[in-house]
């Protein structure tokens, strides 16, 4: 009886045996084939790199948050971007001649997650946290403000206290592209323009109208796309009906990527704006003759252009992951941010802190031709007159790009003002052409 | 009308996909009677095997179709062989969660290799437009996918009608038992059947990448609209599901056309599921609905040292741990709140809710916008959030009355996916791009900020779970949560006694509405400005599973539950030892949750409390003080009257009785009378129509038209069971149905509890029980049931526990009895004792008694008078003595009887008697 019971104990501890090696079988799969992403904190820099001297002294901390690890978007370009700056800087003279301690923190997508990271921030001593992304930026803002820590250069203020915090500092334009959108499909001849615009987006909506009856038009309907990603084929359909020969989209990247083929086969000849980083290369590949001549709106010139040779510079000596766009919001954003960083740090004289760096950041004036048009950060739109709601946007100029042969190519040679058509205020000085 | 018919055709593409995967579904469920989570991430595995063979390695397309068809199929059979078939004996509610770990952990995997960033596969079908008329168009891929999907349809169909696999398969899913006594077996169809199901969810995925393309959700999204066309095809018909799949895709599609509010038409297949659950859905299971028991309860009991520790200790972490830590412990106390939700619906009340988080969300929404919107003080918007989630959790309830086990499941998922996608995550009821900013709470002149104050915030957190942790309990002690868990182990008892089961179920979904609404408001205004996106659908599925982890039965459970919440201590705690432990935080998760489902049902905490006792009585030894204190011996008052109890004389009188299951008439125009003091004995051979007698006469089986039941001379025949038992009648049941988590005493409690409304208020702040009845007091002393009071049921013998059925009954104060063969099982001293207690409740308490027995010697003792029904038909009537001798009922049942009783050997029950099977 005894036996028999050890037995069947025995025979029934086999399918956990057998889970438990399924379970070491799939960690191992899953961490071969996956990229080795960590949430790698750098340390200070001192050895000596390919034969470049690095700057020694005492860092300057910095911390970058996004979300890496998640089943939801993901950013890793952003912490590339990170990394290879701190390499690249602390081998081209540091920041005020002090290396630079660069954090990350990846939030996971999630609220919890951004609120450690920003905890983390404050309780490591960052200087400012600097070049960030992240759905869920009201989770960190409070946080940021307690521990009076600047949120410097972000490109696409999503969260809306990250657009009226007064510790926020966003260099980018977000949202305020989708408006440049509007003026330039109105700008090429469209007649009959319909707003394609991602769920949870809808509140770009308003902005998007007010261009369009600025402009002297109007959007003639708004479809909603499901946020995940399923047959669009009755989205197009929709938003092709009646005609429409243009489309402004406020569409992710994943999104845009299921859908290009119901678009495709729909034979549409509807003209695509939409935003950049999002409707970018990846978006569109298999498709360059449906979007040849489509037209991207952003806050950055193209990475080709000259602002950006030591950006792609740095990506080529550090070994960015090529996997990465780094011709994107996320990547130029991050580097813009840093620079800009570097530029009100080099401006203070004395203790640089969070503190110290608060106090400059309000004044402080960014000068990076070709990167972002000259941003003076004591005339951010709450202070000349801006609508409620992005009293901190400094950046109201766009520029453009289009498809050609599935690449995206410059447009612009200069930053264009949208100030007006987007919230009816005087235009700002978006600096001379670049290209 | 062109535009209609052209968006009707692109929703056939949709609905094709749709129809696919809920063939897989059924397939499945079919096979095993499992409702698989996990097909749709099964079927993803296969895609991403697909896709690495033929972009990696550079297979041709049909090769590596039927490599990630059969990867798929292999790990659905391992899945089933692993993890499903060990758990063949569990509740629903556990094999749900079990497929819950598989998909998490496959989506882990899936991120970990391969990211979740979305992949473009291009279609190897043919894409061109295929002009119909006019501007009606559609691209051939799609009329393609309806070609495979309507031909996979008839394959099925045929395959599973005609062939021995599919008859075998139809013979399990009706009866195991009788399957395997045929020689076939059970465990290896369903491993099959698992395989085909999710070899088929495979194909579906590959066909569907280069539409939707290539990511770890691919088909998890769909899942829901698969089942909701599953569902609607009963689980069973092929042509159905295709039918329904591509009427869901066009009903989606039109509604998004036509419909602007955002949300709306993805919401179209969860409306449909909720529908069509609740109108084909049955207010009482029926008789061989199976009760799967749900995980073990607790008592309820605080434990005061216990109780205090915990606030020391929480008190502690929140004052000395820093901000991120402090954080990660209030993440952790708001998730518990939730989860004491999910105690009182599922652990306590048993209905599988899969919308707490619904709730939660809910409840954030109401108290965020009233804080963001108006001047109104902290606390009141609370208070306002809380309450303005009961409605809505009456709501989700109200399709419990109809539903239940699985079905209840999905039909609570459905409706808090509606919620998610019509509410949370439409910006105009969110308000807009300001987003909802509440502001810096302030609590009695306190800043509670938890960026600025957290150690304030938790502290706060900490004082809601204490004082939601003593309701719950409170809740657990009293009336109200004897009903709730009387409805829980037997909604066909518990009706019986007069609950209301209907309203037992609202009440429990209002509790934990409420409380999971404190939880969501808690959780969500640690920051400032709310944040909806949290609040998802599939969230509350694994909240469950944190709560079954912690144990779902337990007030502590949710404590240990909640700290594998995202962002709660366990996360905190591995991040801390390596950051770079997070990304396998989702994979430790699912895979835990696997084990933990088939190590321990009941949860973390039984495991604790059977662990602490151990300890105790060995320290016990060396410190006497730390043992266990036996507990005080049971006093019961005496009765307030001496004497006899009698109960209220009330008569039954039922007049052309007749009962029809479809076309077979079970019942057929039987009349009789049973007189108070009196024992009418209904006698019959198996198959008879006794059982469904006594079920048309309690109200669990619908009588027909022109059958006539009268009760003290008022006429009951339209009332529900439920108000027939409060009007004085009662029963007891072949196959005991007791309420065996529940000890004796509780037992006895539950069917003389008052039925007041007022306590379901009460017994949340004071749950004072009522002193027990005389007639309860008399029948535990009539049936010497003093000992065993503090017993649970499913520790008694087998006759103790037939005599609690009596008991039980008789503790209902019920005038009329109606006993469906108390004796059987019983030996023959227990059956004349049985059977002498029968006589007395009748003779001394001046009952109405009605007694179906197979026992000829117990009938013969004990009854005034008998009827006798054979094929539904009365065919005699009158004292037992001339009953006997009637030749029509000598032939159809006495003749054998007779026989044994003139032998002089014990005529137990027949075979048929004590298997209790009783025929229409």
């Amino acid at each position: 009886m005894k036996q028999h019971a050890r037995s069947i104990a025995a025979r029934s501890k086999w399918p956990f045996l057998v889970m438990f090696a399924i379970a070491a079988c799939a960690l191992v799969f899953a961490a071969c084939g996956g990229s080795s992403s960590s949430s790698s904190s750098s340390s200070e820099a001192t050895t000596e790199e390919g034969g470049e001297e690095t700057v020694k002294g005492e860092p300057i901390v910095t911390w970058t948050y996004t979300d890496v690890n998640t089943e939801g978007p993901q950013y890793k370009n952003i912490e590339e971007t990170e990394r290879v700056y701190q390499e690249w800087i602390n081998t081209h003279g540091g920041i005020a001649g002090r290396p630079l301690e660069a954090h990350f923190c990846d939030a996971h997508g999630t609220p919890t997650g951004i609120s450690a990271c920003g905890r983390e921030a404050v309780a490591g001593g960052a200087v400012a946290v600097v070049g960030n992304f992240t759905f869920t930026g009201d989770a960190i803002i409070p946080i940021l403000e307690k521990g009076k820590t600047a949120q410097w250069g972000n490109c696409c203020a999503i969260a809306p206290t990250e657009l009226t915090s007064k510790i926020s500092f966003p260099m980018g334009n977000q949202p305020l592209y989708s408006v440049a959108l509007v003026h330039k499909a109105v700008e090429d001849g469209c007649k009959n323009i319909n707003g394609v615009i991602i769920e949870g987006a809808e509140a770009f909506e308003p902005l998007m109208e007010n261009a369009a009856k600025a402009e002297g038009t109007k959007i003639g309907k708004f479809v909603t796309l499901p946020a995940t990603a399923q047959d669009y084929s009755p989205q197009v359909a929709e938003a092709t009906s009646g005609g429409a020969d243009c489309l402004v989209m406020v569409v992710s990247e994943t999104p845009y990527i299921a859908w290009m083929p119901p678009f495709a086969q729909s034979g549409s000849k509807a003209k695509m704006y939409g935003p950049q980083g999002n409707f970018n290369e990846n978006a569109v590949k298999g498709f360059a003759e449906v979007v040849e001549g489509d037209v991207d709106a952003g806050m950055y010139p193209d990475i080709s252009t000259e602002a950006w040779t030591e950006y792609r510079e740095a990506l080529k000596k550090y070994e960015a992951d090529p996997a990465q766009d780094y011709n994107s919001l996320g990547g130029m954003g991050t580097w813009a941010a840093y620079e800009g960083f570097k530029q009100v740090v080099e401006s203070m004289s004395g203790k640089v802190d969070n503190e110290t760096f608060l106090k400059a950041a309000e004044t402080a004036k960014i000068n990076l031709p070709g990167m972002v048009p000259p941003l003076n950060m004591a005339e951010n739109w709450g202070k000349t007159g801006g609508p409620k709601g992005f009293e901190r946007l400094v950046n109201r100029c766009a520029v453009y790009s289009e498809f050609k042969e599935g690449k995206l190519v410059p447009l612009s040679k200069e930053f264009e003002d949208v100030s007006e058509i987007g919230g009816g205020t005087k235009p700002m000085d978006c600096g001379p052409p670049f290209g | 009308m062109e535009e209609v018919i052209r968006f009707a055709l692109l929703g056939l593409g949709i609905g094709a996909t749709y129809a696919l995967a809920s063939q897989g579904l059924i397939i499945i469920y079919r096979g095993s009677g499992v409702l698989n989570f996990a097909l749709g991430a099964i079927g993803m595995a296969g895609a991403y095997a697909w896709w690495e063979l033929t972009t990696n390695q550079g297979w041709a397309f049909l090769p590596a179709l039927v490599a990630g068809i059969a990867f798929s199929a292999i790990i659905g059979g391992l899945v089933h062989l692993l993890i499903m078939r060990p758990l063949r004996q569990a509740a629903p509610l556990v094999r749900v969660i079990a497929t819950l770990g598989v998909l998490i952990t496959l989506q882990a995997i899936a991120i970990l290799r391969y990211t979740a960033t979305s992949k473009f596969v291009p279609s190897k079908l043919p894409t061109d437009i295929v002009h119909i008329h006019n501007t009606i168009v559609i691209s051939a891929d799609r009329l393609i996918l309806l070609g495979i999907a309507a031909g996979l349809t008839l394959m099925l169909w045929v395959f599973y009608r005609y062939s021995k696999f599919g008859l075998a398969t139809a013979a399990v899913s009706e009866s195991e038992r009788s399957a395997s006594a045929l020689g076939l077996s059970p465990d290896m169809i369903a491993t099959l059947n698992w395989s085909l199901g999710c070899g088929l969810a495979g194909l579906a995925a590959i066909l569907i990448v280069p539409i939707v393309t290539l990511q770890p959700a691919v088909l998890t999204n769909l899942v829901l609209a698969a089942t909701a066309a599953a569902l609607v095809a009963g689980f069973r018909s092929f042509p159905i599901a295709l039918i329904a799949g591509l009427v869901i895709g066009i009903g989606q599609t039109e509604v998004t056309r036509y419909v602007e509010q955002t949300g709306v038409g993805t919401a179209v297949p969860f409306v449909l599921i909720v529908i069509w659950l609740v109108v084909r859905g049955q207010a009482l299971p029926l008789r061989d609905y199976l009760l799967q028991r749900l995980p073990t309860i607790g008592s309820g009991k605080i434990n005061k040292g216990g109780l205090a520790f915990g606030v020391v200790v929480g008190v502690f972490l929140l004052s000395a741990l820093t901000p991120i830590w402090i954080d990660a412990v209030t993440v952790t106390i708001c998730v518990a709140v939730i989860l004491l939700s999910i105690v009182v619906l599922t652990g306590y009340t048993g209905q599988l809710s899969l919308a707490q988080f619904a709730f939660a969300g809910f409840g954030a929404y109401v108290a965020g916008r009233l804080l963001a919107t108006t001047e109104i003080p902290f606390v009141v918007g609370i208070l306002i959030g809380i309450v303005a989630t009961i409605p809505l959790g009456v709501l989700f309830g109200l399709p419990a009355v109809r539903t239940r086990g699985i079905n209840l499941a999905i039909v609570t998922l459905g409706l808090g996916s509606a919620v998610e996608l019509v509410l949370f995550g439409n910006a105009d009821f969110t308000g807009g791009f300001g987003g909802t900013q509440i502001g810096e709470p302030v609590l009695f002149g306190l800043n509670v900020n938890a960026a600025s104050h957290p150690t304030r915030y938790g502290l706060m957190a900490l004082g809601c779970l204490v004082v939601v942790s003593l309701i719950v309990a409170n809740l657990r002690r009293g009336r109200s949560g004897r009903r709730l868990i009387a409805v829980r182990t037997n909604e066909r008892a518990a009706a019986a006694l007069g609950i209301s089961v209907q309203g037992a179920k609202l009440y429990a979904f209002a509790v934990a509405a409420a409380i999971a609404g404190l939880g969501g408001i808690l959780l969500a205004f640690r920051t400032t400005s709310i944040n909806f996106s949290e609040f998802s659908a599939f969230n509350s599925i694994t909240m469950v599973a944190y709560a079954m982890i912690g144990g779902i039965g337990y007030l502590f459970g949710p404590v240990i539950g909640a700290t594998l919440a995202p962002g709660a201590f366990s996360e905190r705690l591995l991040n801390s030892i390596d950051s770079g432990i997070g990304k396998y935080v989702p994979l430790i998760g699912g895979v835990s949750l696997i084990v933990l489902v088939l190590v321990n049902q009941n949860g973390i905490v039984k495991e604790q409390i059977a662990q602490i006792a151990f300890l105790r009585s060995k320290l016990a030894k060396l410190i006497p003080f730390l043992g266990a204190k036996e507990p005080e011996p049971r006093t019961l008052p005496a009765p307030t009257k001496e004497g006899t109890v009698k109960v209220e004389s009330m008569a039954l009188e039922v007049t052309d009785l007749t009962v029809k299951y479809g076309g077979t008439v079970a019942v057929d125009n039987v009349s009789l009378m049973v007189k108070p003091g009196q024992v009418l004995g209904l006698i019959g051979p198996n198959g008879a129509g006794k059982t469904s007698l006594i079920d048309a006469v309690t109200g669990f089986t619908k009588m027909a038209p022109g059958s006539s039941l009268k009760l003290d001379g008022k006429d009951i025949s339209g009332w529900s069971a439920v108000r027939r038992a409060r009007a004085g009648m009662g029963r007891s049941f072949q196959s005991l149905e007791l309420f065996e988590d529940s000890t004796v005493l509780d037992n006895l409690r539950a069917a003389s509890d008052p039925r007041d409304m007022g306590s379901y208020a009460r017994d949340l702040v004071w749950p004072k029980n009522v002193p027990l009845p005389d007639t309860v007091l008399s029948t535990i002393n009539e049936f010497e049931l003093e000992e065993d009071l503090d017993r649970l049921v499913e520790d008694l013998p087998y006759g103790r526990r037939r005599l609690l059925a009596l008991a039980r009954a008789v503790a209902t104060q019920s005038s009329v009895l109606l006993l469906d063969e108390p004796a059987a099982g019983l030996g023959d001293t227990e059956t004349a004792e049985l059977a002498h207690l029968v006589g007395r409740l009748a003779k001394e308490w001046g009952i109405a008694v009605l007694l179906v027995e197979h026992d000829m010697n117990f009938v013969m003792s004990v009854c005034d008078e008998l009827v006798v029904l054979d094929f539904g038909r009365q065919i005699a009537a009158g004292k037992p003595a001339d009953v006997r001798n009637d030749p029509a009922v000598i032939a159809a049942y006495l003749g054998e009887e007779e026989d044994d009783a003139t032998d002089g050997s014990a005529s137990g029950p027949s075979p048929a008697g004590i298997s209790g099977q009783e025929g229409v």
